[in-house]
């Protein structure tokens, strides 16, 4: 087992390496950069209370971490931190709202033609100005509801019975935004002979929750997260994932934060699904009666998963199917980083940050996008008159199912 | 499990130059690195041999290097693999439209943040030393808010090491916002802010009245964050082509500019360079390493190749691991032959511009960059080990760190 840097200010040693990297220190100075408000400033808050703004402009995006060479976790500290200040201090009303996804999801996706009148109502709400009074960007890319959840849609495919099974944690995003990727998910799988479990206990990951600054809400989605973890890996069932910031919090932010136990015993069977379809692409079990596509997408890799050092599998595997060619974007973080894009005072930052990968979209001659990342999707699509894409979308495309 | 010619571990100067260079020759390679190397805290100018042993500055770094004897690595090298490194050095860079100045034979005199100078062997072309011989006045470019850069030192220096030039003081306004809500101006932000031309041009308008034939403006290192030398060749173009860059504290911006070419390069070259790759372990049959092993916080990744680089620097970054008593490398597990008493490792005295003990301590390898332990005995067949992680020389009293992170992955890499 790899020996792995604790959550310790004193493992920086200062040589401000993050500063090149963070995308968020790039675009506006209103951020004092890493490595200050980061491990410099922990030290100082452990003797003293700190009250610094500069704080809220942490994105959590992890390219901080991701340059490291001391293997500081520089934004954990940050958001320890920003957690700690809102003991303190009273939580903006956008923050409110924006950390309460999954129940919205749960509430719209479950009522009938809830999703219609909500995505229409926030079109409304968002004319009318109304997202402005409480503090949430009207000119940021919301996504929309599904009519249908995936636990919802999932329950009305018929799998075939196969003896190798995973667990498949949707995530919020998947269940109440983009159910499609799911079940985009379960045919690839099963076309593979593998057959996709879900678990209806899943609770949110806590990603956005732990943004705005509430951590200690968060441990109570851990505890529940992780046990139903623990108990599938037990099994010695793998855990598939296509949201790479569930997967970093799953893996590892539970761990770092809350030094969960049973994050060790489940995080070796955790996969993103395009590394787990590579992996047995490599193994020589991946079905490869692939169709030729003839197109062009391009690839944007997610912070998120830059930083969990497995490279990028997406654009290996998508290279292997017939008539697809995948270029790397290689244009920085997308800025929207969960609730940080949409929240009025960082809203404008994230627009900066995004900028770049939004240009390099349109000007590509690519016919779409394509990303693991949810949020990262809704950047690409956004004024770039490209759509994009989960990979899954692709493969099973190539499949033809 | 993905499976390579070659892996190279480290993605510092050493590891991103043998990287592209096994690209070159057509193998496929795959580098691991946790974490960004030393460059862009150390800066992108390539000491080749700065200084003997007793401390006198080497005008001719090749001839110096002939003099060397085992274990430093550049005996190990030898004068030719010298030579081609830093030749296949500067054609990589020329090819990457960042062309290096200067070498081998002769080394410059490269100016400090200090107003002083240092020797150094490559640099790139905003530190075009030539400019100094020529130069008689020295306007040193100073730029309002601009943190821990300090002009009237760097001034006050040069008026001693320069007393015949003319020196003066300049200082630059941009439109930077101030105020407690704003973190203080470094030399990346204005190396950023120049990438724009409007800034270009306001920094050539308060500059030019200054300009002639005989004038040096001596920049912080602020001139443009890009490998491309586009802002440098703007500001000369409008101050009679009369403009140099001199360090200043991490990170470095010109180091950062290298790095980023590097990279680019090895992009280019189909090098597959997976970040954050925690490299923990290696799987081996008698002295042949079949496959190194990552993890983070997840399942363990396996990378095989026939031939694998070891480029993970030395205490910085975690590539040799001291405790007390011991040193040691922790992926293949190599002992660094080191006193037991830990007080021997140190000189006592610092800045008294003696050699440190401990600055020698690295892996000791056989002449073709092959492990070996105390014994002479083989470690491993198919691992090489370059830069900082050599033992055997001290980079920082003699000023031979880029340079002998460039010559050893030349000469790693020409025998497979
Ligand atoms: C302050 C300072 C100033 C300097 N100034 C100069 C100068 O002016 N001129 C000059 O020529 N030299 C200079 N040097 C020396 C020079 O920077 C180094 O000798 C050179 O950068 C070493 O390069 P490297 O590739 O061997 O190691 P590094 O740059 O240290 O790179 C090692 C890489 O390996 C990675 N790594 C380590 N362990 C693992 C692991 N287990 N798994 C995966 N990756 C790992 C690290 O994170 C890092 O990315 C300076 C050094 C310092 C510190």
């Amino acid at each position: 087992m790899a020996k792995l840097k604790s959550d310790n200010p004193d493992q920086c040693i200062s040589c401000n390496i993050c500063l090149t990297a963070c995308p968020v220190a790039r675009a506006t100075r209103k951020y004092r950069g890493p490595k200050l408000t980061g491990p410099a400033l922990t030290r100082l808050r452990m003797l003293i209370e700190d009250q610094d703004p500069m704080l809220q402009y942490c994105s959590n995006c992890k390219n901080c971490d991701r340059v490291c060479p001391s293997g500081t976790p520089i934004s954990t500290l940050n958001m320890k931190a920003r957690s700690a200040y809102y003991k303190k201090n009273p939580h903006t009303l956008a923050e409110k709202i924006l950390s309460n996804n999954e129940l919205m999801g749960k509430t719209i996706t479950s009522i009938p033609f809830a999703s219609t009148i909500a995505n229409l109502g926030m079109k409304i709400t968002k004319a009318a100005g109304a997202f402005e009074i409480v503090g949430m960007s009207s000119k940021a890319p919301f996504p929309t509801y599904a009519k249908k959840s995936f636990s919802a849609m999932f329950k009305s495919i018929s799998q075939p019975k196969c003896d190798k099974k995973v667990l498949f944690f949707p995530g919020c995003y998947v269940n109440y935004n983009e159910p499609q990727v799911g079940v985009d998910l379960v045919h690839v799988f099963n076309h593979n002979n593998i057959e996709v479990l879900i678990d209806d206990n899943f609770v949110c990951c806590g990603s956005p929750m732990i943004s705005a600054g509430y951590i200690d809400k968060v441990q109570h989605n851990a505890d529940i997260n992780s046990k139903i973890l623990a108990s599938y890996a037990k099994q010695g069932i793998d855990i598939i994932t296509t949201c790479t910031t569930c997967a970093l919090i799953l893996k590892q932010e539970y761990d770092e934060l809350f030094e969960l136990e049973a994050v060790k015993e489940y995080n070796v069977h955790m996969y993103d699904a395009i590394e787990y379809l590579l992996n047995m692409y490599e193994r020589g079990e991946l079905k490869t009666d692939f169709k030729t596509l003839n197109k062009k997408e391009i690839y944007h890799t997610p912070c998120h998963l830059k930083v969990q050092g497995y490279g990028k599998p997406t654009l290996k595997l998508l290279n292997k199917i017939p008539g697809v060619e995948v270029v790397d974007a290689d244009a920085g973080c997308c800025g929207l980083s969960g609730i940080y894009g949409y929240k009025t005072n960082t809203a404008e930052v994230a627009a900066i940050v995004g900028s770049k990968l939004q240009k390099t979209i349109k000007e590509s001659d690519a016919h779409e996008g394509v990303c693991e990342c949810n949020i990262c999707r809704l950047q690409m699509q956004n004024n770039t008159g490209k759509k994009a894409y989960h990979p899954l979308h692709t493969i099973r495309q190539a499949y033809g199912i | 499990m993905s499976k390579s010619d070659v892996v190279v571990i480290g993605g510092g100067i050493s590891g991103l130059f043998a990287a592209c260079l096994a690209a070159k020759k057509k193998k496929s390679v795959t580098l691991l690195s946790y974490g960004q190397g030393a460059l862009a805290v150390a800066g992108g100018i390539i000491d080749i041999f700065g200084y003997d042993q007793d401390g006198n500055m080497v005008k001719d770094p090749l001839e110096h290097i002939k003099t060397l004897a085992l274990p430093h690595p550049y005996a190990k090298i030898g004068v030719d693999h010298v030579k081609e490194a830093v030749d296949a050095f500067l054609n990589l860079c020329k090819e990457s439209n960042y062309p290096y100045l200067g070498n081998i034979r002769e080394n410059q005199l490269v100016p400090t943040a200090i107003g002083g100078f240092k020797p150094s062997c490559l640099t790139p072309m905003s530190i075009d030393t030539n400019l100094f011989k020529k130069c008689t006045k020295l306007v040193v470019v100073d730029f309002d808010l601009l943190k821990d850069f300090y002009a009237q030192l760097i001034a006050e220096g040069f008026s001693k090491t320069c007393p015949n030039k003319q020196i003066s003081t300049i200082t630059v306004k941009l439109p930077y916002e101030t105020g407690p809500h704003f973190r203080d101006v470094s030399a990346l932000d204005v190396a950023r802010l120049l990438e724009d031309d409007v800034s270009i041009l306001n920094v050539i308008e308060q500059l030019k009245s200054k300009a002639s034939a005989d004038t040096l403006f001596i920049f912080p290192p602020v001139i443009g964050e890009t490998p491309n030398n586009r802002v440098l060749n703007k500001l000369k173009q409008a101050l009679c082509g009369n403009v140099i860059e001199v360090s200043a504290i991490p990170p470095s911006v010109t180091g950062y500019r290298t790095d980023a070419m590097l990279v680019k390069i090895a992009k280019t070259l189909g090098v597959e360079i997976i970040e954050k790759a925690n490299v923990f372990s290696c799987v081996k049959e008698g002295t042949h390493c079949k496959k190194v092993l990552t993890q983070n916080y997840s399942h363990v990744y396996e990378y095989e190749a026939d031939e694998f680089i070891l480029a993970t620097g030395g205490i910085f970054g975690g590539g040799t691991v001291a405790q007390m008593s011991r040193m040691f490398e922790p992926i293949f597990n190599i002992e660094i032959d080191v006193p037991k008493d830990n007080q021997q490792w140190s000189y006592q005295y610092l800045f008294t511009g003696k050699p440190q003990p401990f600055a020698t301590y690295g892996i000791n390898t056989d002449e073709s960059l092959r492990p070996i332990d105390s014994n002479n005995q083989l470690l491993y067949d198919n691992v090489r080990v370059v830069g900082r992680a050599l033992g055997g020389y001290d980079f920082c009293y003699e000023k031979s760190g880029n340079g002998v992170a460039i010559c050893s992955a030349y000469h790693a890499i020409a025998q497979i």
